[in-house]
């Protein structure tokens, strides 16, 4: 198993290498920010050439693109993630920063997910075909399909503005996660709870489980000992990618939420054409998603044994 | 062996069980114990207060009775400290905890009591505000680049911590600030005559620290004298005098020296905020702004600018002017700038300190989270010995959110007193959700700006040209109907754009600028009678085209041209309804605008490239200089070569022109507006195109801030006036909204929030 | 949120699909029109799209003219929802700006399922180191969060739908890629393509033949599942103001922009939330449907 977890990581990095390539280019292809740069050293005047010229000089964006990925690389390597445009600071100590109010909004909506969709997956599969089956069912699509911007409205609306149950937006203390937690977590607690009922269901109907059955096990230790332990794989799945990509769901709730997380900061720099924060926060957020999918693999050997890891997938 | 463990256990059990309920008794006993202490002391804390109140108010109160026997009138604090015939003080010192209003009418000696004539504000604030704020740039002690992100964005809180020379008043009038009185010592006396022979008893020459100043200063221009005031006191309970200010500009004056020397720097706003035209890099810059800084005696500086400017006391009446104590800089960061004359480029520097930021203003810092993210908090403590008007509260803390709405959210929620910037949109739900909104009014304009310096792209076809019509310009100020702006973008909370900047920076001369009209018809007539015809055929004197045709140009110089407009501003200055207004009202004329509404980025792009034939802005007036905004986007900028519409306003493109800044050598707009040498007297090149400037040397030369008002308005009226060149077509005056909860109030809102003090906010 | 599809138990699912065989596909459709939901989801999207389809038709006004004396109206029988700050037709407007969602969604997941049957099909049939370097490239681009990127491209590279949709595209095809890909592997070694290529049949004649439409029933459901994603990230970045531009409504930027009018007309806020919502529960209740009747459940 460790040798399986060495070789992931190993095999990792060209990955990690290739994204990086990709959205280097990417922030080259966007142009060049010494125009705005000049104009912003002072909103109030205009900006001369010259400036531009010595800007574009300083931030070595009169070098080939060959050159910059080469220096920003050798950097990165050594964990230098070059320097924010505008707020001057390094970008590895601003994802440093930024990074455990993302997590704490990532393990919340986790622990919404599980709170969520287990309940409604159970519940499904128990009232299989049911009415009850059904407004469940009704229940979860309708959350996961509405926006989450819409949906973050509506829930501060009702529930901080006019309730005053909880904060409106911004990190004051542990209230005020709930809302952008539940935010992120009900399209995939659907989701989560869709694939744990149809895989109660199959593995129900499993020829094992009768054996157990026919053994004359009690119903509750069936489920946990086989029903569920293999339900839990696809439902492991969905997890690990929540959150191998809470980068990507953190964005559209850290700006509405007003929370200062990775999610906001890439915002935040692309608006401002603020390239080095860019690039480092998505690959950041790539190497994120590949170390969780390590861990999500290495745990279904630990979840289900008859997974056995090593083998090409 | 078993039965004996179990015994233990049984025992432990017992134990445990015991002490654990004893534990939970002691806990109660002790927390009801420490509540009660906590109470009593608090309670006696509030009761020494309360006395000490009352004392300090009594001892006022027979102080104003006694100046009164005197002098016949009631004093101010001050006059009671120093009274005005130099004898002595009926009090020691100012009083700490007392404010003294004087209000007219009243007559002294009466014998109601309390007397209306004066009234004592008495006690040390109690309440605490939350603030939801817009913007979180409070300048930090930085890794990068300590130091130098320092004064220039930290609205609305450096108005508050720090105190400037001079104080803009919210009607834009210059008032005493940490200088007393300033005046203008003329060019045509020399320095050292004026000093010794002009002068009966020539000042001391400067003690304690000395700076050197440059050999070859010449005295041909304008030395501007500060009288600082007495008794000032930094938080630090240091004295401030001349020292702390000579100090500040030598300061800045270094920052912007050593950001020049520095090219690595070049993303950092110069501290004084006065803007540097030239690269760093390249060019020969003069980073001083001043030729000298120089103390006279312990409560006088003189500053003498690089180049004449009569509007340096307006210039540096900005937050940005404000006076740190010696050794530190606006960050509250030590050490670090380079020591050495102010004619020179600095010395080495040595590592900055971060520190915590000190001034004198009417708030003290106490704490602030950076976030680069704009989402930091910060709090301020009121200055309780502050030495002008004191703060109503005692605390502000302060969240930075970005979205209006949020903060709206947060007022309605209950989690903020007060919200900065509200959005005019939320302002009914602020007011029937139990809270209300104070107004500033006509702070900042909403306004267009049209191009007039031609774009050529491949093949030398000119892009971007119409803006050169007089007509084309006419026709889309006449266009724009700025009551609708109001009523449905603004719901009501602005005005009808009228000005370029808020009608207080003109004084009494705000009116000599014309309201202008929404006259679509006229803006058709005037269109077709140019030759830009629906379709374009022949002149329909002023008919209104289809529903989905434009205007074309039917001969001349534009001919066979549609009439397509490209208008460019970004996101923040106005919202998606409101450019998809102003689309519909130039399709209304016959305009086809395309108006993009782009980021804060892309805009200053497209803005640079000069791809654009309309530029939607919303400039700030945040100095007291009148001539400000008309020079700002037509001073000289760039350079290349350019062709530009005549001067005169007539049509056509002129000749091309070549741009340097040969003729401007020490670059420093604005002291000293120097057109840049164009080889054609006619032209002003800018950014935006040449202008008839005929007012803005008046105004930079005036000797009153009124004059220069008057020239400054006669500008606008050239700029924006319906019959001029309509190079500037303003649409509305914003308001600056600041909503709260019931229990709070602010009085007297600034139009400019860089200036907005916080003493007049009171919560009950 | 936006519903996030694990490459995997997408992969999972549709490959079943694919490998059941025709008689079995056509089993799983009967099932899958049984289902109400999926019938309703149907019904609802068809809808949909012909409502927007026919905006012009439909529109009772031009969703540009405006009448600001009649601001903020509430409903009549002449504006059925009501008019907007500038006295616009919100029902014109919705019914306009629902053309670009629908538009773009379809050409984002009719532009990812070309491309990724195409490198699906290359990888599994050609195999080697073109099918290494794909999959290499499928890899990253998995790794890569779309929304963070689109954002990105979209962002830096200046604004539109076009781009927006291209961006979406070209992140977008590797999940396909993946399960067509596993699922042509299957089919290369099912024995009837063996005899086929035994026979000297020509790669690109297997492809065609065999693997092509082997896997369209797994890319089509696939699609299906990964639409309403692409309906929700592309009204994402066009209410972070990434995407669609003025005067062209859109619902995502319709939301954003009545974020601000909300307290006057929240109306204005719910019509487009409600709209974006109805279009991605649509596709949902498909895509679901089909994942029930895939599920061995009985």
């Amino acid at each position: 198993m460790g040798g399986y977890a060495a070789r992931r990581l190993l095999l990792a990095l060209p990955t990690l290498l290739g994204l990086s390539l990709l959205v280097f280019l990417l922030g080259s292809l966007a142009g060049d920010p010494s125009d705005e740069l000049a104009a912003r050293s002072d909103p109030e005047a205009g900006v001369t050439a010259e400036q531009v010229a010595a800007i574009r000089h300083d931030l070595g964006l009169d070098r080939p693109l060959p050159v910059r990925y080469g220096r920003w690389l050798g950097r990165a390597v050594r964990g230098d993630l070059g320097t924010s445009l505008f707020t001057n600071r390094g970008v590895g100590g601003q994802i440093a920063d930024a990074f455990p109010t993302t997590l704490v909004l990532a393990v919340a909506a986790l622990v919404l997910i599980v709170l969520l969709a287990v309940p409604m997956g159970v519940a499904g599969a128990l009232f299989h075909r049911h009415w009850q089956d059904q407004a469940i069912r009704a229940l979860a699509l309708t959350g996961a399909s509405a926006p989450g911007f819409f949906l973050a409205y509506v829930l501060v609306h009702v529930f901080a503005v006019r309730l005053r149950l909880l904060p409106v937006a911004g990190l004051s203390g542990a209230r005020s996660v709930v809302l952008p937690a539940f935010t992120l977590a009900v399209g995939p607690a659907a989701m989560v709870s869709r694939l744990l009922r149809a895989s109660l269901l199959e593995v129900v109907g499993e020829d094992y489980i009768r054996t157990a059955r026919g053994k004359g096990l009690a119903a509750v230790p069936v489920l946990v000992n086989h029903a569920v332990r293999n339900a839990a794989l696809p439902v492991l799945t969905v997890v690990g990618s929540v959150f191998g990509r809470m980068i990507e769901g953190a964005v559209v709730i850290e700006v509405v939420f007003s929370r200062p997380g990775i999610g906001q900061l890439t915002y935040n720099a692309v608006r401002s054409y603020d390239y080095p924060v860019v690039v480092g926060t998505v690959v950041f957020g790539g190497a994120m998603f590949m170390l969780v999918n390590l861990l999500v693999d290495l745990s279904y050997g630990l979840v289900d044994p008859r997974v056995r890891l090593g083998r090409a997938r | 062996m078993i039965g004996w463990i179990s015994k233990k256990v049984a025992e432990r059990r017992r134990q445990s069980g015991f002490t654990l309920i004893e534990l939970l008794v002691v806990i109660v006993i002790l927390g009801v114990l420490s509540a009660v202490v906590v109470f009593a002391v608090r309670g006696t804390g509030d009761k020494g207060q309360a006395a000490a109140y009352l004392t300090d108010v009594k001892t006022v109160r027979t102080a104003e009775e006694s100046f009164c026997a005197r002098f016949g009138r009631y004093g101010t604090e001050d006059e009671l400290v120093a009274p005005p015939d130099g004898g002595k003080g009926f009090l020691s010192e100012k009083s700490t905890y007392s404010d003294v209003e004087l209000s007219s009418g009243g007559t002294c000696g009466s014998s109601s009591s309390p007397n209306s004539a004066y009234s004592v504000r008495v006690g040390l604030p109690t309440a605490v505000v939350s603030v939801a704020a817009n913007t979180d740039q409070w300048p930090t002690a930085d890794s990068a680049t300590p130091g130098y992100r320092t004064s220039y964005f930290a609205y609305p809180l450096n108005a508050n911590v720090y105190d400037p020379l001079i104080i803009i008043g919210s009607d834009y009038s210059l008032q005493p600030g940490v200088a007393t009185s300033w005046e203008p010592i003329p060019t045509s006396v020399n320095r050292a005559a004026f000093t010794s022979a002009n002068n009966p008893t020539p000042l001391p020459l400067p003690t304690g620290i000395t700076y050197t100043n440059a050999p070859d200063r010449p005295y041909n221009k304008t030395t501007w004298r500060f009288h600082i005031r007495q008794g000032v006191k930094f938080h630090n309970g240091a004295d401030l005098t001349a020292d702390d200010v000579i100090w500040t500009w030598r300061d800045r004056q270094a920052i912007m020296t050593k950001q020049a020397a520095d090219s690595s720097l070049t993303t950092v706003t110069n501290t004084l905020g006065f803007t540097k035209n030239g690269s760093p890099a390249s060019a020969p810059v003069v980073p001083d702004a001043f030729d000298s800084v120089e103390k006279i005696d312990q409560f006088t500086v003189d500053l003498t600018p690089k180049t004449e400017n009569l509007r340096l006391p307006e210039q540096i009446a900005h937050p940005k002017g404000a006076i740190v104590p010696v050794g530190k800089h606006f960050d509250g960061s030590t050490g670090g700038l380079p020591a050495g004359p102010y004619n020179g480029n600095g010395g080495a520097s040595t590592a900055l300190v971060p520190g915590t930021p000190v001034g004198s203003g009417p708030f003290q810092w106490m704490s602030y989270t950076s976030n680069p993210d704009f989402s930091g908090s910060a709090s301020f403590a009121a200055n309780t010995v502050y030495w002008g008007v004191k703060a109503q509260v005692k605390q502000m803390n302060y969240t930075f959110i970005l979205d209006p709405v949020t903060r709206a959210n947060k007022v309605l929620a209950g989690e903020a007193d007060m919200a900065i910037d509200v959005d005019p949109l939320s302002v009914g739900a602020i007011n029937s959700g139990g809270g209300h909104v104070v107004t500033a009014s006509y702070g900042q304009n909403l306004l267009i700006y049209i191009n007039k310096v031609v774009k050529y792209g491949p093949g030398g076809t000119p892009k971007y040209d119409l803006g050169t019509d007089p007509a084309v310009r006419k026709a889309v100020s006449l266009a724009i109907d700025r009551p609708t702006f109001v009523t449905n973008i603004y719901q009501g909370n602005a005005a009808p754009g009228r000005w370029m900047g808020p009608p207080g920076i003109l004084g009494t001369h705000a009116n000599d600028v014309p309201a202008l009209a929404y006259d679509a018809p006229q803006a058709r007539t005037v269109l077709d009678s140019a030759g830009w015809t629906c379709g374009g055929g022949a002149s329909g004197a002023g008919t209104a085209c289809g529903a989905s045709e434009y205007r074309v140009k039917n001969g001349g110089t534009f001919a066979g041209r549609s009439l397509n407009l490209r208008l460019i501003g970004n996101d923040i200055s106005l919202s998606q309804a409101g450019y998809d207004l102003l689309v519909a009202e130039m399709k209304a004329v016959g305009i086809n605008l395309q108006a993009d509404r782009l980021s804060v980025t892309n805009r200053s792009t497209e803005y640079t490239a000069g791809d654009f034939d309309l530029d939607l802005e919303l400039p700030n007036q945040n100095d007291a200089n009148p001539a400000f905004l008309p020079t700002l986007r037509f001073a000289c900028t760039r350079t290349g070569t350019f062709r530009f519409a005549p001067a005169d306003g007539t049509n056509g493109v002129g000749p091309a022109v070549n741009v340097t800044k040969s003729g401007n050598p020490d670059g420093t707009w604005p002291f000293g507006n120097t057109p840049c040498n164009t080889g054609s007297p006619n032209t002003t090149p800018a950014v935006l195109g040449p202008f008839d400037n005929t007012y803005v040397p008046a105004a930079d030369n005036a000797t009153t801030q009124d004059a220069a008002q008057a020239a400054a308005a006669q500008q606008m009226k050239i700029l924006v006036g319906q019959n001029q060149t309509n190079v500037v077509v303003p649409i509305t005056g914003q308001f600056r909204i600041y909503g709260m909860r019931s229990n709070v109030n602010l009085g007297d809102p600034h139009p400019s929030q860089t200036s907005q003090r916080w003493v007049s906010l009171t919560k009950s | 949120m936006t519903m996030i599809e694990t490459p995997e138990s997408v992969t999972a699912i549709t490959l079943a699909a694919a490998t059941a065989g025709r008689s079995r596909r056509r089993a799983l459709l009967r099932r899958a029109t049984r289902d109400r939901g999926a019938v309703l989801g149907a019904v609802l999207f068809v809808l949909l799209v012909a409502a927007v389809a026919t905006a012009p038709l439909l529109s009772p006004f031009d969703p540009t003219s405006i009448d600001p004396r009649h601001a903020l109206a509430h409903s009549s029988r002449l504006h059925p929802l009501g008019t907007d700050l500038l006295g616009r037709d919100v029902l014109s407007r919705l019914l306009h700006g629902g053309r670009t969602s629908v538009a773009a969604a379809l050409a984002a997941g009719a532009g990812v399922a070309t491309l990724g049957l195409l490198f699906g099909v290359v990888a599994g049939t050609i195999g080697g180191a073109v099918d290494t370097v794909i999959m290499r490239l499928v890899d990253i681009l998995l790794a890569l969060p779309l929304l963070v990127v689109a954002m990105v491209a979209v962002g830096l590279l200046g604004g539109g739908t076009d781009k927006l949709v291209l961006t979406v595209i070209l992140l977008g095809w590797p999940v396909h890629a993946r399960v067509v890909r596993a699922v042509a592997l299957s089919i290369r070694e099912q024995a009837f393509v063996q005899a086929a290529a035994a026979l000297g049949a020509s790669r690109l004649r297997i492809m065609l033949r065999h693997v092509v439409p082997g896997v369209t029933g797994a890319v089509a459901t696939l699609t299906m599942i990964e639409l309403g994603r692409f309906v929700l990230v592309l009204s994402t970045l066009s209410f972070l103001g990434f995407g669609v531009r003025a005067p062209n409504p859109e619902w995502g930027a319709m939301l954003a922009d009545a974020r601000t009018s909300f307290f006057l007309a929240p109306r204005l806020l719910v019509y487009p939330g409600l709209a974006i919502t109805l279009l991605v529960l649509s596709v949902n209740l498909m895509g679901d449907g089909l994942r029930d009747a895939l599920a061995p459940a009985d």
